[in-house]
């Protein structure tokens, strides 16, 4: 713990090059023992290129890398980098031999990670068919396992649903109350708020990260407030599920849900994996069929001539990337009968550029306009922001609103909970159900979380998580959900640790994750919350 | 190191396509190789006519499979015999027992051509040195220049004649089954599939839409390889383009069809091609484009026959270089015609299914799972990111 102060793991100037282009210019960061630091930017913004030089997986063209030996370093790449014809354990017990650990050690250690990363019992599966939140623990468990002084990790939380999420940084924050520097990176900025410092890369360069995220808040202000007409519920049921049920062999992907997108409404649906949000989608647009209960669109079982009305972006973006900007629009037109949309400038000069070398956000928004050339009715988009920088996910956005706005409605999925303030209603599901529906503020309601101040937050954090009281680390700060204030000071008090509590109202994050996990720990259904 | 092998080898037990290779292949090299490649070939057909012809029939040594025997006919129908297919070798006795009697050898099967030629040149020998079998004095006595000996079709024996309808057939495979295959997944794989299910087309749109431009390149291909094969290496077309083309149309539907089956059971590229590979190694070695069937024993023999390209070649090869009528290919044509209608009907079906129309018939289904969007979602990012 001595270390903690006297070694900075980090980068100086660092540049990469990657033949003639520069992933990385003159780049500095600073990784101190027993913090977070957090490197944002969206997609190419150079990143993963920053944590590979730190992890000496890259060579710097120029600049100098401070890092401990090999031995001391736990890396995870972006894919995870496990073995998804392995085990669990079998993937455990290739990372303790290829580290040297073995004997009584080895066990405990590996007992040990396992529990915290709520991994026991999952020995015998197979990596790959673990979910994408199982998975990234685990990689965290593994790269854990030697006990690293410097744990670099790319993406943990991309693609993980928020339950599983929190459950990382929570890992986060706890390997760095244990005394190792961590370098987490993400696309989200809303997540850099966990961490002591942040490092905002664009285009390979490190730009002001407390004027951007500034900037986000003033943006999210700005907003119009998206209040919902009065005239709302008697527009048109474009999409309506009734008591859907979608089975596959023993497993209910969907357990009767009820669910409707009326004209000139962004409905947001959010979950964690495998809730039953990709298969309700299916459902909706008619790419399965329930096996009870029943799904409409436009009024009608969804057929070949409900999907003329119908606009969709997959996750994948579902471009053809052997095509032309141009041909997967005349594409789309010709399959829709409709006539190729105006385009955006910077798509219109891009028309003859092949997808596969367009720029991921341009790639989206030409997603975007392929699936609203036909003037759909109804607008489904899964996981529309994913990877997006800050600057394009409010253009997404704006697009998204200017559809309601023209009287379409809109049902998105999304993983970025601070996202969901963009809905103007939200849906809510867990285990195939949904367990709340309604406005953002009604959802929150009267919850609360209390927030913990303390002289030394890593002990803090050790007392509460040994107290059974999770708590989220917010740069220095602590929130533990729930709002009980006395069973906090009480736990805090027996750890000696003296710190200002107050309570304050929950965020809509910390009441997603509380509904997700009350519907995982019980079946029984909530009626109150289901119900509108 | 060690621990990087042990890994190797778990992952290895999962990936049970890449372990089915490794173990199959070598067995099935050794089957083919240990049974059926034999450039000593035994069994061939052969046909004896003329008067004389039980007698002579008799006589033949072992290489010669007398598969029948007329005494009333002559060479002209002894050499339709040969067109048809019906043998390899027609042994046309001396009218009356004067003048000399004739073989004729169907060039179009190279080995077993050069297997009769030098069995009949062992028989001159012998015959040379007075110890021939009595009863062979009848094919023109002791006198060796009085047996006449003529190759048909490809009296050069040249490879190129044979190779160039065979060649056909093997692009037809490649184009059917291994680009259609890659075709499909890449759609699957990407995610466009998906797209494509949300668009206002029927499933037969989609289905015919994909399959449609590899039915034209394939066929492209063929005319230039045919035309090539003309211009460049002189093989004659004797027969029918009609016959030949419609032997071509109900191979290339099965090699498509097997191409949308390998895509419906493959998650990536990669296993589309690795199972392409598996169907299409054992069609070149046992189809009889190298090795005659008719030598090889039994049980290799009928692998050949389960195969479409075996009776594919055989209507290449006899339309082509023999110019043998489409009454004589009847079997061929029928037996394709039945494969491409049961291999394009599962496809068809197989693919509306994966397609998962919401008018279409749909049971229940356990291998389409709730994660698989996801799943797919996952590879196509990380393709990206690469």
């Amino acid at each position: 713990m001595s270390a903690r102060t006297a070694i900075a793991w980090g980068v100086q100037d660092l540049t990469v090059r990657y033949g003639a282009r520069t992933a990385l210019d003159g780049v500095s960061l600073e990784a101190p023992g027993g913090a977070v630091t957090a490197v944002v930017g969206a997609d190419g913004s150079g990143k993963t290129t920053l944590l590979r030089a730190l992890a000496g997986v890259v060579r710097p063209a120029a600049g100098s890398v401070r890092r401990p030996d090999r031995r001391r370093i736990g890396y995870v790449a972006g894919a995870s980098g496990l073995y998804t014809d392995l085990s669990v354990d079998e993937n455990v017990a290739f990372v303790a031999a290829a580290y040297g650990i073995s004997g009584p050690e080895r066990d405990a250690r590996i007992e040990l990670l396992l529990e915290q990363t709520g991994l026991t019992g999952t020995g015998g599966r197979l990596a790959g068919r673990l979910s994408g939140g199982m998975r990234q623990k685990l990689a965290f468990a593994l790269a854990m396992l030697h006990e690293p002084e410097l744990l670099v990790l790319d993406e943990p939380t991309t693609g993980v649903d928020p339950v599983s999420s929190a459950e990382l940084w929570r890992l986060i924050a706890a390997a760095a109350a244990g005394g190792a520097a961590v370098v987490v990176s993400t696309t989200y900025l809303d997540e850099a708020r966990r961490a002591a410092t942040v490092v905002l890369l664009e285009d390979g360069h490190v730009c002001d990260a407390a004027a951007v995220l500034r900037a986000g808040d003033a943006a999210r202000a700005d907003r119009p407030g998206d209040a919902p007409s009065a005239g709302d519920h008697d527009a048109v049921r474009l999409a309506v599920a009734d008591g859907a049920v979608r089975r596959f062999g023993a497993v209910t992907a969907v357990a009767g849900v009820d669910l409707e997108v009326r004209a000139g409404e962004v409905v947001g649906l959010l979950g964690a994996n495998g809730a039953g949000k990709t298969t309700l989608i299916r459902l909706l647009l008619g790419l399965l069929r329930p096996t009870s209960g029943r799904v409409l669109l436009f009024g009608r079982p969804p057929s070949r001539a409900t999907r003329e009305r119908l606009g969709y972006v997959p996750q994948g973006l579902g471009l053809w990337q052997d095509l032309t900007v141009a041909e997967n629009l005349s594409f789309s037109a010709e399959a829709f009968g409709s006539a190729a949309p105006d385009l955006e400038p910077d798509l219109a000069a891009a028309s003859g550029t092949l997808v596969r070398d367009l720029p991921l956000g341009l790639r989206r928004r030409l997603a975007f306009a392929a699936a609203l050339a036909h003037a759909p009715e109804l607008l489904v988009l899964d996981e529309p922001t994913s990877g997006v920088g800050l600057g394009a996910r409010a253009a997404l956005w704006d697009t998204i609103h200017r559809a309601a706005a023209g009287g379409a409605g809109v049902l998105v999925t999304t993983h970025h909970l601070d996202e969901a303030g963009e809905c103007d209603r939200l849906v809510l599901m867990a285990a195939g159900r949904v367990v709340a529906q309604g406005a953002l503020v009604d959802i929150v309601g009267d919850g609360a979380a209390v927030a913990v101040r303390a002289e030394r937050w890593d002990e803090a954090f050790a007392v509460l998580s040994a107290a059974g009281l999770p708590a989220a680390v917010v740069g220095r700060d602590l929130r533990v959900p729930g709002g009980d204030e006395a069973a906090v000071r009480a736990a805090l008090a027996a750890g000696g640790i003296t710190a200002a509590l107050s309570v304050v109202p929950a965020t809509f994050e910390e009441t997603f994750v509380r509904l997700a996990l009350a519907r995982q720990d019980s079946t029984p259904s909530d009626p109150e919350r289901t119900s509108q | 190191m060690r621990a990087i092998a042990v890994k190797e080898f778990r992952e290895l037990r999962r990936d049970r396509r890449t372990l089915a290779m490794l173990f199959l292949l070598p067995f099935l090299f050794l089957v083919v190789f240990g049974y059926a490649a034999s450039f000593d070939i035994q069994d061939v057909p052969t046909v004896v006519v003329g008067s004389g012809a039980q007698t002579i029939a008799g006589a033949l040594p072992a290489t010669f499979d007398v598969v029948a025997t007329d005494d009333g006919e002559d060479r002209a129908a002894a050499q339709d015999r040969l067109r048809r297919g019906e043998a390899v070798v027609a042994v046309v006795t001396p009218a009356a027992g004067n003048g000399a009697a004739t073989v004729l050898i169907d060039g179009t099967e190279l080995f077993a051509a050069q297997a009769a030629l030098r069995s009949l040149a062992e028989l001159k020998a012998s015959a040379a040195s007075g110890v021939a079998p009595g009863g062979l004095s009848a094919l023109g006595g002791a006198s060796s220049p009085s047996v006449r000996v003529s190759v048909l079709y490809n009296p050069e024996l040249r490879t190129a004649v044979i190779m160039i309808p065979g060649l056909c057939g093997i692009i037809l495979v490649f184009v059917g089954t291994v680009a259609t295959a890659l075709g499909v997944v890449r759609e699957r794989q990407s995610g466009t599939m998906e797209q494509l299910a949300v668009m206002p087309f029927r499933p037969r749109d989609v289905f015919l839409g994909k399959i449609a431009p590899y039915l034209l390149i394939a066929a492209l291909d063929m005319v230039i390889v045919v035309v090539a094969g003309m211009l460049l290496f002189d093989v004659p077309f004797r027969g029918s383009v009609a016959t030949f083309a419609l032997g071509a149309l109900l191979f290339l539907f099965v090699t498509l069809g097997t191409g949308v089956l390998i895509s419906s059971v493959s998650q990536t590229q990669g296993q589309a091609l690795q199972l392409a590979v598996f169907t299409m190694v054992p069609q070149f070695l046992l189809s009889g484009l190298f090795f005659p069937l008719y030598s090889m024993p039994w049980g290799v023999r009928w692998i050949g026959y389960a195969l479409p390209l075996t009776w594919f070649i055989k209507v290449a090869r006899g339309v082509m270089v023999r110019g043998t009528p489409i009454d004589a290919l009847w079997l061929p044509l029928v037996i394709l015609a039945v494969m491409a209608v049961a291999v394009f009907t599962a496809s068809t079906l197989r693919f509306r299914r994966d397609l998962a129309p919401a008018g279409g018939p749909e049971g229940t289904d356990s291998t389409d799972r709730p994660e698989a969007a996801g799943g797919s979602a996952d590879t196509t990012a990380a393709g990206t990111v690469s």
